[in-house]
């Protein structure tokens, strides 16, 4: 039998990471949200910084939410510490807050470093949060060159001509 | 069912045409004006032709693609998703950002974005935009739950 669906805890999500003081860009739909996108969304993807503090805040801040990799068997032995974000890059894990996409780097925009200009600070489920701005957000879904974003691209685009528009 | 179509005879669209728009209105459907007896005319809301107009011209552009790849001048989608001005040649850019040409392929999905909703969630503040995912979410989550409640209980059913 297919299994229930469960939730997306947004809110416990970002608060869990933002309070765990751990440094991270949110991208994706919740961005695209954020900018006033109508599309939804269920998972979080965040761009997070790949300096050993904020590894360790990280590993941190998830620890107890149970995070194991996406799509992958039960079973595997993937342990969640500083070691493995090292080794790794992007994770995309579920946790008992609902999915979370780790991205150390995006195709298009690099890692934190590189996007953190490009990112703007709003407030996300009562938090200040940095988040992708608008045409950097286009920029680095067009570059993932993935044909289920065209509509999503579209959209972004659309809102962007809207606010450039000087309605906004 | 089909839907009855909603006609309505050249002699009453004389008499009363603020009754025929109405009609229009209210029923949401092209209203066909019959003189004689046989189909004349047909009278649509102005959304409802703006909608036709984009399928057309939509439509329009996936002929003339499907003709440029039988002619071998297609692209793959990934190109024209990563390298627009390959395919498109011009140089246009996106308003807000110099950098982004504007893509052709993206143009066309473009034109069947609602604005309105656009509008809408541009006039909210980040916080109700958040508010609204949180409970749109929690919404799509509970139907697609009674879905699946309700394939297992066919299952139950026919495995009786």
């Amino acid at each position: 039998m297919t299994e229930a669906l469960s939730v997306t805890e947004f809110q416990k999500i970002i608060r869990t990471l933002s309070d765990a003081h751990v440094e991270f860009i949110v991208v994706g739909g919740v961005a695209a949200i954020a900018h006033g996108s109508a599309r939804l969304t269920r998972d979080v993807d965040v761009v997070y910084s790949r300096t050993d503090a904020n590894i360790r805040s990280l590993v941190n801040a998830l620890e107890h939410r149970q995070p194991y990799l996406r799509g992958a068997p039960k079973g595997l032995p993937f342990t969640w510490d500083a070691e493995t974000i090292r080794m790794g890059l992007n994770f995309t894990l579920t946790t008992s807050l609902g999915p979370i996409d780790l991205l150390g780097e995006v195709t298009g925009g690099g890692g934190y470093d590189a996007l953190r200009p490009h990112a703007v600070m709003l407030e996300v489920f009562g938090r200040q949060c940095l988040v992708l701005d608008l045409p950097w957000l286009i920029k680095v879904k067009r570059a993932a060159g993935r044909p289920k974003d065209i509509e999503a691209i579209a959209e972004l685009e659309a809102l962007l001509e809207i606010r450039d528009s000087g309605r906004f | 069912m089909a839907k009855v179509p909603n006609i309505i005879p050249v002699t009453d669209l004389r008499q009363d045409a603020a009754a025929a728009l109405k009609r229009l209105k209210s029923s949401q459907q092209p209203v066909v004006i019959t003189q004689r007896g046989r189909p004349a005319a047909v009278l649509l809301s102005v959304e409802e032709y703006e909608r036709a107009e984009q399928e057309r011209q939509l439509l329009r552009r996936i002929a003339r693609g499907e003709k440029e790849v039988a002619a071998g001048r297609g692209f793959d989608l990934a190109v024209a998703l990563k390298e627009p001005e390959t395919v498109h040649g011009a140089e246009r850019k996106i308003p807000g950002d110099p950098e982004l040409p504007r893509n052709p392929v993206i143009e066309a999905y473009k034109k069947d974005i609602d604005r309105t909703l656009l509008v809408e969630n541009l006039r909210k503040t980040v916080p109700e935009r958040m508010a609204d995912l949180v409970s749109h979410e929690r919404f799509a989550v509970e139907m697609r739950n009674a879905m699946i409640k309700r394939e297992a209980k066919i299952k139950r059913k026919r495995s009786r």
